[in-house]
């Protein structure tokens, strides 16, 4: 009799086993997969937070105000923008009142990129990328070569 | 009890395949981020080569003498004048140099201004490639071969790259001016891929 449970044992042990194993490889895949896709997500609200702010080929502060506003509705992931003249150490010198700044979320428009980037708790994608940015020298307008960083996260 | 043996036995086969399913599962899952990652990566690096376009197309330069125009303006007129680039070159260089600035130490790049086919016939290469760690920036004028140039090109493993066409004014000696299609060819690639172009 004890034989037999012991058996019966061995035999559940191991059906119990492959069927955990199995499953929760499967979970872990389909987390993987999600997580991967969610990156996508970002990766593409990037691309198009870009191509908003730059479809005019050149960014005044005036059409940069009038795109932040669309951005607010149309973009559903957060964001952080922030165009500036600075070449080295973006990530420390831009915000901080240097420069052009955009966030979804209104306080964070104070914040330098690195202070936002401490504050995401989750996934976050970020890229830098050379835009032109028209300031007036005198009376003729000039077209600076600048740069805008760029971070995206998931999130309310 | 030879019956009791065989089960435990199924269940353990039953266990390793169970094993083996999951390894394979979760190494795809692995695979198909590993895959994603380059995508997006990518896909980035090529809309960055995109935006370097964009930028050249719209930036400022100074003329001498300080004036400001449009880099685009002061090309066309130094081909115009001159058949070459002339002082636009040095302006163009600046511009390409601030543009590729946040990816210059992880890419090398090359920026082309392609007349071929046209009547001035000419490509300027600028570029950037890292050779033994160290940095080489320059210029090179092709005209007429540019069978070294494709070769450089084809010599890249990986490439991203963008480009716009753009027209420039000739005006050859007792003829009209016209204008000629000239494009605008940006290149990214690995940092040390490839050596300087010759």
């Amino acid at each position: 009799m004890k034989g037999i449970a012991v058996m019966e044992m061995g035999t559940i042990i191991p059906i119990v086993l492959a069927l955990l194993i199995f499953f929760g490889s499967l979970v872990s895949a389909m987390n993987i997969v999600n997580q991967k896709n969610k990156r996508i997500d970002l990766v593409f609200s990037l691309i198009q937070i870009v191509d908003r702010v730059t479809e005019a080929g050149v960014i005044t502060k005036n059409n940069f105000n009038e795109v932040q506003s669309v951005l607010k509705q149309t973009i559903p992931v957060n964001y952080y923008i922030c165009i500036t003249t600075y070449d080295d150490d973006l990530y420390t010198r831009c915000g901080n009142g240097n420069g052009l700044v955009a966030a979804k979320q209104d306080d964070l428009k104070y914040e330098s990129p690195q202070n936002v980037i401490k504050s995401i708790s989750e996934e976050y994608v970020s890229a830098a990328f050379p835009v032109t940015y028209q300031v007036m020298r005198g009376k003729v307008p000039f077209n600076e070569v600048n740069r805008m960083l760029v971070i995206v996260w998931q999130g309310a | 009890m030879a019956r009791g043996i065989a089960a435990v036995v199924d269940a353990i086969f039953l266990l390793l395949i169970a094993v083996v399913a999951a390894g394979i599962v979760l190494s795809a899952a692995n695979h198909y981020g590993r895959n994603f990652d380059v995508q997006a990566h990518k896909l980035l690096i090529n809309y960055y080569a995109k935006q370097v376009v964009r930028t050249l197309v719209t930036a400022s330069v100074e003329r001498p003498g300080g004036l400001p125009d449009y880099l685009l303006a002061y090309l066309k007129e130094n081909v115009e004048m001159f058949k070459e680039l002339g002082p636009a070159e040095e302006r163009l260089k600046e511009v390409i140099e601030k543009a590729m600035y946040p990816i210059r130490d992880q890419y090398d790049y090359a920026v082309m201004l392609d007349g071929r086919g046209t009547t001035w016939n000419t490509v300027y290469l600028f570029y950037k490639v890292t050779v033994n760690g160290r940095e080489e920036n320059g210029t090179v004028v092709y005209r007429r071969d540019f069978s070294k140039l494709d070769d450089w090109i084809n010599s890249m493993g990986t490439v991203y790259t963008s480009s716009t066409t753009i027209f420039l004014r000739f005006c050859p000696a007792n003829v009209s001016c016209y204008y000629i299609p000239v494009s605008i060819r940006v290149l990214v690639f690995p940092r040390g891929e490839v050596g300087p172009p010759s």
